[in-house]
């Protein structure tokens, strides 16, 4: 009995949720009832996946606080994290507080912090992978064979392409990128296309009829 | 940083040279010439073509990360919609896209736009739907499902613009900022398949027009479906930006460029990265012929 | 109708935002001379801030969908009370006793998007990528222009996509062994690959430094009103971190405390 509630309904809701999402494409006629009320099953989905975005936040309150109490490694940074989870938490209360629907960001102050302090932290932390990329291009790229030869060709023949830099340099460029991008490119890509297509078709399939069952996370 | 020397160079004097190289455009500009590459001319053009009045979706999917290259693209665009009196529903699929959404619409809208006379029968901005590619799905099949306010806490019943908008297939042209998932082909994938030929004003193979303005990374896995014409235009990266806002510089003397002006300092940096392949491989070669460990 | 905005926001906050922008990225990017306590500590405040950031466009999300809004909770419609009370089950996650709950939402979220991915994956990633390689013009006009007029010719473009996409996907063929003529169609793939591979380089690159500019755009051109420069904290932000980076080589050194995740003999005694 236990095992029907804690597996088999879960696998079999699956089933049934993926199943009426096919029928629902292929054999509902737009402007239905019957479509129109898949449109409501799918509406509320976004919400059930908002709320997965919540257990984030819990779990990473709960590691940082076991850290602080542990004294862990870096702990003293931990006590940064969570500082600036409760100050930001603050201006959004305030936020909810103050606003007529009980929203969060419409408080100009949260709205503001976020696009004023948070972006350049997220800018910056991307931004290093300019200086990777460069160190990357000295130590690591070699023309050790007639493959990696043409990689560095034609990833150099895109970089002068698509840069003013070199239609100064050669007024070919721009239109051998161009090339590139829209002959050898195209055909290699769309053959990954279609084998992530299949590989994802494959795997929403054993997912559908209960064959992989990652998805449900730990037996407890 | 122990291995930082591993290979001649320490890794963090060539950090020194990209980051002083690389600066000295934006400094003192080189204002080298621009060329218009055919896909962002295709995005003008086709966005040229609208008639005034026509729909289009404009989809904020970039986050901070991407800003330097989605930021000017998306706002080029919305000028562009905005001089041509196109009828703009904003919309983003991902969380910072709301926030970055409004800023951009502030640009190009003005302070305060949320309030004024045009917004609701011009521009909407319905902010962030959650759901990913389930909540792309679900705005293609009925915007009305997908959210119930806007942004600002207005319901959309009130908001003239979406009576004329229940479905994909009222949107005229589809403007897609983004820089991930969900992103151009989760709408080509849950939106544009979906509702294929419901519009007889859209071009014969039945998909809804569709324009990428993307980061330059995402470019060449578009091109399968640029080439089967389920994308129309594609905004490649900064320079992609700076392209269309020549272009509207040209037509349309727009002031508010952003990409443009980057792009020498863009060249600069990627000559930078060929030099550095080239030195790394010499000096391998070197160290191989010479009998030497090889790197 | 619209509601009401907080209020005007002093104008001297864009200058705080300014000065913390500096001091942020130059903390930041110290990290690529060597990791120091200031790089260290404005990673973690970022990850705080991200955390907060995503939970409330995640609450004011379900808020717009579920509650507020045309023919929704506050109008009479208690259908979407069900997603809501749905979603409430993933806290069950927490728990030991009751984790089996947890995977009643997990499952219809799992099962919607298989049954959406198998439906907009066989149309537009498969069949149309399919449709449209066969299509390929090999004869005839195309726009007024023969397919074998000009350079490249469009005949030759779409010979080049035909072969690339067949023998790339034969590269991934691992059925049979690869000899023979799937040997030689799988030779052919793989350099087609690997000028795909060199066009996401390329791409990559582009991406990469596109984003470095534009953090050296708001170092060198961010200001306040007219007296204000960013860049004029440059050097300040350097030599705080020359000074956190050479207090850290002299201190003493590190205790077990701060490094190990056990805690001390002193603590468990």
């Amino acid at each position: 009995m236990s095992l029907v509630i804690k597996r088999y309904i879960p696998l079999a809701i699956t089933f049934i949720m993926g199943f009426t999402m096919v029928i629902a494409t292929y054999f509902l006629a737009p402007d239905t009832p019957a479509r129109e009320a898949s449109t409501l099953l799918t509406a509320t989905v976004d919400i059930l996946v908002v709320t997965a975005g919540v257990l984030g936040l819990v779990a990473l309150l709960r590691h940082h606080s076991v850290n602080i109490s542990r004294r862990g490694r870096y702990w003293q940074y931990s006590i940064i994290t969570i500082a600036g989870v409760v100050f930001y938490l603050i201006i959004g209360f305030y936020g909810v507080a103050t606003h007529e629907r009980y929203y969060m960001y419409a408080s100009e102050l949260f709205s503001w912090f976020y696009s004023d302090v948070y972006v350049h932290m997220d800018a910056t932390i991307f931004s290093m992978l300019a200086f990777f990329i460069a160190s990357a291009a000295y130590r690591a790229f070699r023309l050790r064979s007639v493959e990696a030869s043409v990689l560095l060709i034609v990833g150099a023949l895109m970089l002068l392409g698509r840069a003013p830099i070199g239609a100064v340099i050669w007024e070919g460029f721009p239109t051998i990128a161009q090339w590139l991008l829209d002959v050898p490119n195209a055909a290699g890509n769309r053959a990954i296309t279609i084998g992530i297509a299949v590989g994802a078709i494959s795997l929403a399939i054993r997912q559908l009829l209960g064959v992989e069952r990652g998805y449900l996370g730990p037996e407890r | 940083m122990s291995t930082s020397k591993g290979a001649g160079i320490d890794r963090r004097y060539l950090y020194i040279l990209l980051f002083i190289l690389a600066s000295i455009p934006i400094l003192y500009p080189l204002n080298l010439p621009v060329t218009i590459g055919e896909h962002s001319r295709l995005v003008f053009e086709l966005t040229d073509a609208l008639p005034a009045g026509s729909i289009v979706v404009s989809s904020f999917d970039f986050g901070p990360a991407t800003i330097t290259e989605n930021r000017p693209q998306a706002k080029a665009h919305l000028f562009h919609c905005k001089e041509l009196g196109l009828r703009v529903v904003a919309v983003a699929f991902w969380a910072a896209g709301g926030p970055l959404g409004h800023s951009v619409l502030t640009d190009v809208y003005g302070e305060g736009y949320e309030l004024s006379e045009e917004y609701g029968t011009e521009i909407v901005f319905l902010g962030y739907i959650p759901g990913a590619e389930v909540g792309m799905q679900t705005f293609g099949d009925d915007p009305w499902q997908a959210k119930g306010t806007d942004h600002f806490g207005t319901a959309i019943a009130d908001l003239p613009l979406m009576q004329e908008v229940r479905s994909a297939a009222d949107v005229d042209l589809w403007g897609e900022w983004t820089s991930g998932t969900p992103g151009e082909q989760q709408v080509i994938q849950f939106v544009q398949g979906r509702h294929q030929g419901e519009n007889p004003g859209w071009p014969e193979t039945g998909y809804m027009p569709l324009v990428v303005g993307s980061t330059a990374v995402s470019v060449p896995g578009m091109m399968p479906f640029y080439q089967a014409e389920q994308i129309l235009g594609i905004l490649n990266g900064l320079a992609g930006g700076g392209e269309y806002e020549l272009q509207l510089v040209d037509a349309y003397d727009y002031a508010l460029v952003a990409a443009l002006p980057l792009l020498d300092s863009q060249s600069v940096g990627h000559v930078l990265i060929i030099v550095f392949i080239a030195i790394g491989n010499i000096g391998w070669a070197i160290s191989k012929s010479g009998g030497g460990r090889g790197a | 109708m619209i509601p009401p905005t907080i209020g005007q926001l002093p104008p001297e906050l864009d200058l705080y935002a300014a000065i913390f922008g500096v001091f942020a990225t130059i903390f930041i990017y110290s990290f690529l001379w060597k990791e120091n306590p200031l790089s260290r500590a404005v990673e973690h405040l970022f990850v705080g801030l991200a955390a907060v950031f995503t939970l409330a466009y995640m609450y004011d999300a379900a808020l717009s969908q579920a509650v507020w809004g045309t023919e929704r909770l506050a109008e009479g419609y208690y259908i979407w009370l069900i997603p809501l009370i749905l979603s409430l089950m993933y806290f069950f996650f927490f728990t030991k006793k009751y984790f089996f709950l947890y995977r009643y939402p997990v499952s219809i979220v799992a099962g919607i998007m298989a049954g959406m991915m198998i439906c907009g994956m066989i149309q537009s990633n498969f069949m149309v990528q399919i449709q449209s390689t066969a299509a390929l013009p090999l004869i005839g006009e195309v726009d007024g222009v023969g397919v074998w007029e000009g350079w490249p010719p469009q005949g030759l473009d779409s010979i080049i996509i035909i072969i690339g996409v067949i023998t790339a996907l034969s590269f991934f063929f691992f059925t049979w062994e690869h000899t023979g003529v799937l040997g030689v169609s799988t030779k052919i793939g793989r350099y087609v690959l690997m000028a795909t591979f060199g066009a996401a380089y390329g791409g990559t690159v582009m991406a990469r430094m596109s984003l470095f500019i534009g953090r050296l755009t708001f170092l060198y051109q961010a200001s306040y009103e007219d007296w204000f420069w960013a860049w004029y904290l440059i050097p300040v932000a350097v030599i705080l971190v020359i000074i956190v980076g050479l207090w850290g080589r002299t201190s003493s050194a590190p205790t077990r405390s701060t490094y190990s995740t056990k805690p001390t003999e002193r603590e468990e005694t």
